[in-house]
């Protein structure tokens, strides 16, 4: 069986939702092929949109730092013990993207009814000691430009604003504009939209190769169908090099698993996300307090350990007291896209037409949906895209044999 | 109605069976608020059903009530606030002298906010409070 | 007594199964720890009423009281070989194997051993229909508890409904207990016809039983009333009258037009059992799907371990046969293990062995017979509407389960993802079984196509604090 689509999306998650809703929006015939898999990062995902708070290493990042200090080693090309800063073509994109969610959220629910949950949070980084002040300090001297996003609070301003935080601190630093949404819930309102639009979504359906006329890519296969296209989206997470690979293409994306505590539903007890050197948290609209995470390479296991429970459990306490005594209700994990550079891998690839990736979006998938879907929706259309996209170009990755490689904890 | 009515005693309710056993002591519970009598042994949840109160929780989503369903503490179904404790399994808890719990009428199914649970409300940056050890243990 | 570092062996769970295991092992010279998470020994069937109460009349407690203080007794005479942990729940199992534990005290520990044998039991499969969420909807278990354990009457006027032939022993419990039970409803026929006895005659002792209770209830002038079930609860934030009536005698399907309405505020529902295989899937053991068993199941050979090397399996939490089976399949499990210790040669494991397998044996032919008539089928799944909760945790609704199929799902984990059902609380207990017949009806694909979601550590909710706190030495 074949048929004919305009745009092919491989990969049904955050990225490929929201490439198949803003292509269909803008008049494209797209097909979306998803075959959900075990530890897909979406699922597993806190929700949090921080363009800010990941540019300068916070969330995962400083707690891997710490990790990696406690370990001996340091992180990504950086100094010992400080987490790694992404350049600031990433800031650029991050705060882009997060700028179009409030549009998004009311598109989205016009087109479908379903409310994401934006919730305007900030992001309060706790100062705990000495190191946590002095790494705050440097972010406000380094970002003059985004000055008018940070706040210095003291420990009673943090206890005014986070009465349920421990008072046990040197002070935050606040991140105003990192908010944060649920993440299952933009993922199904992309998807719904873009079936709103016009889109075909094949669920459970996995993609079993690739079609090309010499280099040029003409179609994706399935089981039992061949779908031929004009050009195919490589969003498939995680998985992103298998289907590269089907193309020809070396896209060099390894799963790097993070791990999650998720307690019962609790009352209003944060206001803002929270990001400490041991963990962050993050309380749902639905009243559930996300608490994460972890940066392993376990290849594609996403299975969860005590000992990243504990750790997790431990610097939530010591964060907010009072969740002690909350239950646990789950333990889980995803498989965050990992990129040698943190960088998603977006656009063309030389010597390889109709092919184009969406992938590498590592621990910002859920923040960069809307820019990336707006761009590749343009690419796809044969435009160029409205932000630059050449420092995320796969070619950054050829013939380039100094580039940085992930510490591997 | 039918059925031995000699195994039923009298002790402040009718639901508690007289034959085979005799019980232990009396213990005061206070549930939603109200004083309950119960007897040392018993499960939170078999003493609040003496006290005929069946609902023990309401649900987050829709507010429903619930009671106990399997009684073997698989199913969470009867998990009530115990001493300020959320997510405690009526079914499997024994009730002590004094024990406040509460179902989560009117809203109060969470932990209360000024109970002794470690909140370190008045502690200040420099106090001897180990935050990060959990309810009352050292690491 | 001194601790081993590394038990020899460590059983999971304190009923019959996981009791008489470690007795067997005791006898056999073995060194042991039992971990029961709840308060006493005794699981389910043999639960015994709590330490505070004095029994003065055990035949008021039933016949299960005396049978479990008899298999109790046999344990408590080889007390000086096995370490009972009560108030203890599993939180994981790991390579080692270790087993990860919450103690009362707090914190979690890890116990490591030579071998572990798992006994876990098992718990009333859910069926959904209409209100079946309202306080006052109990399941046999859980009616059971209260009654014989708690001494605690559960309602006044009550409905027994399900199928098996616990159903007649709940009603006369009740009956019992004071409780006007106004009828049983067995979805099923009856199993006092020519060809059970038949199969049967060799566990006259089961067929007693059986009939004792059926007597009881006629006596008590209580109804059963056969190809009959509950279609609906009703109530306002508690049960106040429920909606049974016919269901065809093949498949079950309800009969709506014949509905009858009756006030009741109890409703003890039993549909079988399914297994508890959580550690065991931890575990890594294979597993496979067997209807009669209640489900997924653990693969062992006869001397009851499973594909993991020194991790045995026993009782209804690796195959619901009932609690005088899990009694001798603990027995086999306990005399192996004591045997692969190097605690008793090999042929006097067989000599031991040997007894407990002929009782298996004999006990096969009646269990195929009650099984066969009380296999749940599939006119159940019609019993839910669209706003029928399938996921009791999540609120979920049937409804919302068919649109993820509509979407697309075809196996639990994809209507896992799609609505959320099955990641709350009790870690899909109350809706896997239910959602994966439902899968079957609206796919047309055998039960076991549904797959399984995949059991999580802890395998117990535990506080944040309990995680924190971390590991203990303590062995």
């Amino acid at each position: 069986m074949s048929r004919h689509s305009t745009v092919v999306v491989v990969g049904g998650g955050v990225i490929g939702c929201a490439v198949a809703y803003y292509a269909a929006r803008r008049g494209l015939d797209v097909t979306l092929v998803d075959m959900p898999k075990r530890g897909r990062a979406t699922s597993a995902s806190a929700g949090g949109l921080w363009p800010m708070g990941e540019s300068v290493g916070l969330g995962c990042g400083v707690i891997f730092a710490k990790t990696q200090l406690a370990a001996g080693g340091g992180a990504v090309g950086h100094a010992t013990g400080e987490p790694g800063r992404l350049p600031v073509s990433f800031l650029d994109f991050a705060l882009q993207s997060r700028a179009m969610f409030g549009d998004l959220a009311e598109q989205l629910r016009e087109d479908t009814g379903m409310d994401v949950e934006l919730e305007h949070t900030s992001l309060l980084f706790l100062l705990y000691d000495s190191g946590d002040e002095s790494y705050a300090q440097g972010l406000w001297n380094d970002y003059a430009d985004q000055r008018s996003l940070l706040q210095w609070l003291t420990p009673a301003e943090v206890a005014e604003a986070e009465p349920a935080v421990t008072r046990r601190l040197y002070g935050a630093l606040q991140f105003h504009g990192d908010d944060q949404i649920n993440p299952y819930k933009l993922a199904d309102a992309l998807r719904a939209g873009a079936r709103a639009h016009g889109a075909t979504i094949i669920p459970h359906t996995e993609v079993t190769g690739i079609v090309r006329h010499g280099a040029r890519v003409v179609g994706v296969q399935t089981a039992d169908r061949t779908i031929e296209c004009d050009v195919m989206v490589n969003a498939a997470g995680a998985w992103a090099a298998q289907i590269g690979q089907m193309a020809g293409v070396d896209i060099p994306v390894t799963p790097v698993r993070g791990q999650i505590v998720c307690t019962e539903t609790l009352p209003e007890t944060l206001n803002a996300c929270l990001s400490t050197s041991d963990c962050y948290l993050a309380q749902k609209h639905h009243g559930e307090i996300i608490i994460g995470s972890t940066t392993e390479h376990a290849g594609f296991d996403s299975a969860t350990t005590a000992a990243a429970a504990g750790s997790l459990a431990a610097g939530a306490v010591r964060a907010v007291p009072q969740l002690a005594q909350v239950r646990v209700k789950r333990v889980w994990s995803g498989l965050r896209p990992g990129s040698p550079d943190e960088l998603p891998i977006l656009g063309p690839v030389e010597d390889v037409p109709g092919y184009l990736n969406a992938c590498g979006h590592f621990r910002t998938g859920i923040l960069n949906a809307p820019l990336t879907g707006l761009a590749l929706a343009e690419l796809a259309a044969g435009e160029p895209a409205s932000t630059p996209i050449e420092p995320f170009l796969l070619s950054r990755f050829q013939g380039s044999p100094s580039r940085t490689v992930l510490a591997h904890a | 109605m039918q059925g031995d009515r000699r195994c039923r005693v009298t002790v402040g309710n009718e639901r508690r069976l007289a034959g085979g056993i005799s019980r232990g002591r009396r213990v005061g519970l206070v549930v939603d608020g109200d004083a309950v009598t119960a007897f040392e042994g018993e499960s939170v949840a078999a003493a609040l059903l003496a006290a005929g109160r069946r609902g023990l929780r309401a649900t987050p989503r829709r507010g429903d009530r619930r009671g106990m369903y399997c009684g073997i503490g698989l199913c969470f179904e009867c998990v009530t606030v115990v001493d300020g404790q959320s997510g405690v399994r009526a079914c499997l808890t024994p009730v002590r002298e004094g024990m406040r719990i509460g179902t989560g009428q009117d809203g109060r199914g969470y932990p209360d906010a000024d109970a002794d649970a470690g909140v370190d409300a008045d502690a200040d940056a420099g106090a001897d409070v180990d935050a990060g050890a959990g309810r009352g243990g050292a690491r | 007594m001194s601790r081993p570092a590394v038990w020899p062996l460590v059983v999971v769970g304190g009923g019959p199964a996981g009791v008489a295991a470690a007795t067997e092992a005791a006898r056999a010279g073995l060194r042991c720890l039992l971990l029961d998470e709840a308060p006493a020994l005794g699981g389910q069937i043999y639960r015994q009423p709590p330490r505070e109460f004095t029994v003065r009349d055990p035949r008021k407690l039933g016949r299960d009281y005396l049978r479990g203080r008899r298999l109790l007794g046999e344990l408590s005479e080889a007390a000086d070989r096995v370490e009972v942990r009560s108030g203890t729940s599993v939180l994981d199992i790991v390579d080692g194997p270790e087993l990860v534990c919450a103690s009362s005290g707090g914190g979690t520990s890890s116990v490591p051993a030579e071998r572990v044998i798992l006994a876990t039991g098992a718990y009333d499969r859910p069926v959904p229909f209409p209100g079946w969420t309202l306080p006052g909807v109990l399941t046999a278990g859980g009616a059971q508890a209260l009654v014989k354990t708690m001494r605690v009457q559960p309602g006044d006027r009550a409905l027994v409904a399900g199928t098996g032939p616990l159903l007649m022993v709940v009603a006369n419990q009740l009956h019992h207990a004071g409780v006007h039970v106004m009828a049983v409803l067995e979805a099923g026929r009856s199993a006092f016809t020519a060809g059970t006895a038949r199969r049967a005659w060799r566990q006259w002792g089961l067929l007693g039983d059986g009939g004792r209770y059926r007597l009881g209830l006629r006596m008590a002038g209580i109804p059963v009333l056969y190809n009959h079930a509950v279609f609906e609860a009703h109530g306002d934030g508690e049960l106040r009258s429920v909606t049974y009536g016919p269901v065809g005698a093949a498949d079950w399907q309800p009969v709506r037009a014949q509905r009858h309405r009756v006030d009741v505020d109890l409703l003890v529902t039993g549909y079988g059992f399914v297994p508890s295989t959580e550690l065991c899937v931890l575990a890594g053991c294979r597993t496979e799907y067997v209807d009669h068993l209640g489900g997924w199941v653990p693969v062992r050979d006869d001397t009851m371990q499973t594909t993991v090397a020194g991790i045995f399996a026993a009782g209804d939490g690796a195959g619901v046969a009932g609690s005088v089976a899990a009694v001798e399949e603990g027995r086999i499990a306990g005399i192996t293990a004591a045997e692969q210790a190097g605690a008793i040669s090999a042929a006097e494991a067989q000599r031991r062995r040997r007894v407990p397998l002929r009782r298996l044996r004999s006990l096969a032919g009646v269990r195929a017979a009650l099984d066969e008539i009380s296999r749940p089928r599939p006119g159940l799944c019609q019993l839910a509407t669209d706003t029928t909760i399938m996921c009791r945790c999540e609120e979920v609704t049937c409804g919302e389960v068919r649109e993820a199929v509509a979407e697309g799902a075809r196996d639990l984990q994809a209507v896992k993802l799609l609505t959320r059902l099955g990641m709350g609380a009790c870690q899909g207990r109350n809706c896997t079984p239910s959602t994966a017949a439902l899968l079957a009806a609206e796919t047309g694909h055998p039960a076991q196509q549904a797959g399984r979601i995949n059991p999580r550590p802890p395998v117990r909710p535990v506080t944040l604090g309990t995680l924190a706190a971390g590991q203990e030495e303590a062995r």
